[in-house]
């Protein structure tokens, strides 16, 4: 799906189409809001879950829901790590640095900087080491002497680069330097007996049992973890699960996947910023292995948890890990995000499936809606009922507005307008009674079944004064979806059209139904909202351009009866803002896109309408069959001219591809009677390639006239017409044909033959073939 | 006349010549740990296999660092390689890693590809082939196929041949997907049916459906080897809806498993939730094993036969739990087919 307000083609009708753009810019609704540009394959649906429903920074939110507001808390599992522990820095220092500044010395500091920060703070004479001078985290260790933190963090810095690896990816790894590791590991024992602050004795303790874990001596992590631990004694700290995140990793590489595993489930529920990781690490395999984890767990929640995780995996039957849940531990903060979640899920599938435009696309590359939804949703709602009967969970507020949203996804708009009144008095929670209030409203655009002035105004109202709309994006994307379906329904094409696009976006393939109720909607005495939004163009309307339009279909299929009418009612001095054409111009070579000389002579479209009428009127009435001769070669190079191989194309087409020449577009605009496919134009693009008009004045000059240089130049153009009708054809079995190139054989002696044997190289070629 | 029978002479020769060129056994390793337990090393043995065709890495597009990089590199036990007498690196590249690769960085990467299977490659072993494999589409072809064009430059001077795997769909349709600039193709004669479908009697071997694409296989444009199936898994389906692929999963494993009843040949459903091979599914959800027996691949060999003539039978792949259901005879036979 295009966004009209970027992507415009370059070789569209320049003139015609941008007087149009000015004139419908501000007025139309010119925003596609599902997709982002030509190659967005993302989902284009709608949803309507107010995010607040859940608590955004609940431990297990971000990474149960991908809702962008939730996003912005957290930027990624690294991302999390980092921001942890510099928040843990700056509260352990009570706030006297900002976190940048923290993490310029634990991040970006190197080992040399965090050395002569040292000697700085051993010194009465020596300033801060360069760089670090106007950092206020470094001037509170320097002015406190703050000896064992400096100390930690050189230590930590040298244990660095055997912890990690920035290493080419194409370069051999470098071996871990074990006996450097181990030697780290012994100073590190050292320090941390030295050390007062339990905090730091709990960071070295960290420090050392990840230098055991990635030497794989799983078995000194184990011990120095039994080692270690007791003998700090810190409130709680990030660094407790991320410790524990080593034991569980040490366990693991020791075989012992259970009681890594449980470890891992308790990392997860506690500890945000490793949570993705020990989702990842979780590791189970065995009906008895899932048995015997849960006999490690020490509370029910513990084993609530445990089922979160697992319903977690790409493939879970989620529903059965949350009754599990429910089971254990009803009012388990993680049951209400795999609602949400579920939620999410069925809105993909089912909400605005009736009247959807991108159900096509959903289909193709989402797979949506799944078989599965309609049995699943059933299930759920099962499980929210029975949720909402059992009366158990503290807040059932969510569950009971659920309930009625479920029925609205499974087509119950009764059922669900009946849940949602009664829910209106048991929901006491602000976000809650904004999410019951959207879902109500989503209900209410759904359900009208015919479009009235009525509904009309209705839905401009909401559009224009509920705030909701406003705040739940998708709003637009449903009610024009909506609307469009209903406008389709009450054979409303043109307005069904301007639900989704701009005009000019019918501009290269104009459908007159559309045309003509577009049309009586600028002819209606009094218009709504929508309408006038559609319409209006300043004080007036865009009646005018929509007549030129209707002109310019009709003069593409040479009815100029239809077309001066169309043209009738646009007054005679706006004739020119619709651009001017040279419809009489005689080239030898064809060239749409050549400069015509300044003195050509030039009509607008409704001087050219008439023009040709009177050189038919004309030439019929001619009693010099020369001076009719004549008219019609006029006529003839006219619509000739006017067609796609000509110069004029732009007067009866507001768009020309030079692709469509291609075999593949041929082919393919064959099926489809004529209209070639285009990415930026919802009805495609139909060519005037049909040169039948031009050859018939053509041949009547031939049937007419004795003039031999006359001839010439109407069987030379009437060659150009018969060669244009096999390249149309080419593709689908026309064979190549000479009947004019064999008659104008006859003429080479006249002026125009010499002329055109000098200039026309194919005709050169073939007369000297 | 006596030029005439020369002549006839000489074609007669080649042919006989041609004729006289043996279809050798092969196989191919695609684990990391590249150790060959002793059942393994006996099937080498008794089948006189000369060459694997080990994957030494796969290479893949890093969003994070936003260049291709290469995974899961081979450790290579060389004591359990001693039997081999010519290894070919195999390297597995991702499609989404050309759809991301820069035009001006297909040379680099494709002097990274060629220098890390030297560095990988044992000494004592001398590379004489080199086969790359990458599932190309219409938008990738461009890259991968410059990107084997340099390889080739590069191996030329080296004396090592360059190979690519090739799909059957890249056989049919070869005027569409084009045919790469290598000296010969390795063609995979698996993995052929509808995996997704429940329907489907077996997506990795279903020489019904491998038919209908090697109708045009002798006017392929490249010398082709031959790639067969001997592996099995079984293919997790919920309704109707396809799960997950489950490796190395055999009869024996669903036959003998409490949780699970046998609905139809090869095709198991869960009486209640259960794990199996690592994987947790549900109550209700379905399970499909595939497998080849030796009938299909006699028959695959009969069909292939007619119009390929494969320097190397290659078999996917060695591991002696997949191995195992297979005798040495009748892989043997299979390559006589050719012979």
């Amino acid at each position: 799906m295009i966004n009209w307000k970027n992507s415009v083609p370059n070789s569209i009708n320049s003139f015609a189409l941008y007087s149009l753009l000015i004139c419908f810019g501000v007025s139309l609704p010119f925003s596609i809001s599902k997709g982002c540009g030509p190659y967005d394959l993302g989902f284009r649906g709608y949803s309507f879950i107010n995010p607040e429903i859940i608590d955004l920074k609940a431990e297990g939110t971000p990474f149960f829901l991908s809702f962008k507001e939730i996003s912005e808390y957290y930027k990624g599992p690294v991302a999390e790590q980092v921001s942890g522990n510099l928040e843990e820095w700056q509260e352990r220092f009570c706030k006297v640095a900002t976190i940048d500044d923290i993490g310029k010395v634990v991040y970006e500091a190197d080992a040399d900087d965090l050395r002569l920060l040292r000697n700085t703070l051993s010194s009465e004479s020596l300033s801060a080491p360069y760089g670090m001078r106007d950092n206020r985290f470094v001037t509170h260790l320097i002015k406190n002497k703050c000896f064992e933190t400096v100390d930690y963090l050189y230590f930590a810095k040298r244990c660095e680069p055997h912890v990690t690896d920035d290493s080419d990816p194409w370069e051999e790894p470098v071996p871990r330097n074990k006996e450097k590791m181990q030697s780290l590991i012994d100073e590190g024992k050292r320090a941390f007996r030295q050390t007062e602050s339990h905090y730091f004795r709990l960071r070295y303790a960290y420090q050392l049992i990840r230098l055991a874990h990635y030497m794989h001596d799983y078995q000194q992590a184990l011990d120095l973890y039994d080692d270690l631990l007791p003998k700090t004694d810190n409130d709680p700290s990030i660094l407790d699960y991320w410790i524990l995140g080593h034991k569980a990793g040490a366990l693991m590489g020791m075989g012992k996947n259970i009681e890594a595993s449980y470890l891992f489930s308790i990392i997860f529920d506690q500890c945000p910023s490793k949570r993705t990781s020990a989702f990842r690490s979780f590791n189970i395999n065995s009906d008895e292995e899932w048995k015997a984890c849960l006999l490690l767990c020490k509370t029910e929640r513990q084993q609530a948890v445990m089922h979160a995780l697992r319903a977690n995996a790409s493939h879970a039957n989620r529903l059965q890990e949350m009754q599990a849940i429910y089971d254990l531990d009803p009012d388990n903060e993680y049951l209400p995000l795999l609602l949400v979640k579920e939620i999410k899920e069925l809105e993909k599938d089912l909400l605005g499936y009736a009247f959807n435009d991108q159900n096509t696309h959903n289909k193709r590359y989402h797979k949506r809606p799944r078989p599965e939804a309609g049995e699943n949703i059933i299930d759920i709602q099962k499980f929210v009922r029975k949720i909402v009967d059992d009366n158990k969970i503290e807040e059932l507020g969510l569950w009971v507005i659920t309930e009625g949203y479920l029925e609205f996804l499974a087509g119950n708009e009764y059922f669900a307008q009946r849940t949602f009144k009664k829910a209106q008095e048991i929901v006491k929670k602000p976000e809650l009674k904004e999410q019951l209030t959207v879902w109500e409203l989503a209900l209410q655009i759904s359900s009208y079944q015919t479009i009235t002035e009525d509904i009309e105004k209705r839905l401009s109202d909401i559009e224009r004064l509920n705030p909701l709309f406003e705040k739940y994006k998708d709003f637009e994307d449903f009610t024009n979806d909506k609307l469009a379906t209903l406008y389709r329904q009450e054979q409303k094409p043109g307005k069904a059209f301007l639900t989704h696009y701009p005009v000019q976006a019918m501009l290269p393939n104009p459908s007159m139904v559309m045309i003509n109720d577009l049309i009586d909607v600028c002819l209606k005495p009094s218009r709504n909202f929508i309408e006038r939004r559609m319409v209006e163009k300043g004080d007036s309307t865009i009646l005018h351009d929509l007549q030129d339009v209707k002109s310019v279909y009709y003069l593409a299929r040479s009815k100029l009866e239809i077309a001066r009418e169309a043209y009738q009612d646009i007054p005679r001095p706006d004739w020119d803002d619709y651009g001017l054409y040279a419809p009489y111009i005689e080239r030898i070579n064809d060239c749409v896109h050549c400069r015509l000389p300044d003195s050509t002579l030039t009509y607008n479209r409704g001087e050219l309408i008439e023009d040709l009428r009177k050189k038919e009127y004309e030439a019929r009435a001619e009693t010099d069959i020369e001076k009719a001769a004549y008219r019609y070669y006029q006529l003839g190079l006219a619509f000739y001219n006017m067609t796609y191989f000509g110069p004029t194309w732009k007067a009866t087409d507001f768009f020309r591809s030079g692709s469509s020449m291609g075999k593949y577009e041929l082919l393919r605009a064959k099926e489809q009677e004529g209209v070639f496919d285009h990415y930026y134009y919802p009805l495609g693009n139909r060519e005037n390639m049909d040169c039948s008009e031009a050859k018939r004045h053509f041949l009547k000059v031939i049937e007419l006239s004795s003039n031999k240089e006359l001839l010439a130049r109407a069987l030379f153009m009437a060659a150009k017409c018969e060669q244009n009708e096999y390249y149309v054809n080419r593709f689908n079995g026309a064979s190549r044909t000479y009947e004019y190139f064999d008659l104008l054989m006859g003429y080479t002696d006249t002026r125009f033959g010499q002329r055109l044997i000098k200039e026309c190289k194919y005709f050169e070629a073939y007369v000297n073939r | 006349m006596k030029r005439f029978v020369f002549f006839i002479g000489l074609i007669g020769c080649f042919i006989g010549c041609t004729q006289t060129v043996p279809t050798h056994p092969a196989f191919y390793h695609w684990q990391t740990a590249v150790h060959l337990d002793s059942t393994e090393q006996a099937m080498l043995q008794k089948l006189a296999v000369h060459r694997l065709y080990i994957k030494y890495f796969d290479v893949d597009w890093n969003f994070n660092k936003g260049l291709a990089v290469p995974l899961a590199s081979a450790k290579l036990d060389t004591a359990s390689l001693r039997e081999v007498k010519e290894i070919v690196p195999t390297i597995f590249i991702t499609n989404r890693t050309f759809v991301h690769l820069p035009n001006e960085k297909v040379t680099t990467l494709a002097d990274r590809i060629f220098q890390k299977i030297k560095s990988l490659h044992p000494y004592q072993l001398t590379l004489n082939e080199i086969q790359l494999d990458c599932d190309w589409t219409k938008s990738t072809r461009e890259k991968y196929f410059h990107l084997l064009k340099i390889l080739k430059q590069k191996c030329i001077v080296e004396k090592i041949i360059i190979s690519t795997t090739i799909r059957l769909h890249q056989i049919k349709y070869f005027e569409q997907t084009g045919v790469p600039p290598v000296d010969k193709g390795m063609l995979m004669y698996y993995n052929m049916g509808d995996l997704e479908k429940w329907e489907e009697p077996n997506s990795i071997l279903n020489n019904a459906a491998g038919q209908l694409y090697i109708d045009r296989l002798a006017e392929y444009p490249l010398a082709l080897d031959l790639a067969l199936p001997i592996y099995s898994w079984g293919v997790a389906f919920r309704g109707d809806k396809f799960l997950k692929l489950i490796n190395q999963l055999e009869l024996a494993d669903l036959e003998a498993h409490e949780s699970m009843v046998k609905i139809a040949p090869n095709r198991f459903k869960l009486l209640k939730s259960t794990y199996i091979k690592g994987y947790y599914l549900y109550e209700g959800d379905q399970i499909r094993l595939e497998n080849c027996t030796i009938e299909d691949l006699e028959n695959a060999v009969q069909l292939l036969s007619l119009d390929v003539k494969p320097a190397y039978l290659s078999f996917y792949h060695l591991d002696s739990a997949v191995i195992k259901h297979f005798s040495y005879d009748q892989l043997e036979k299979l390559c006589s087919e050719f012979n």
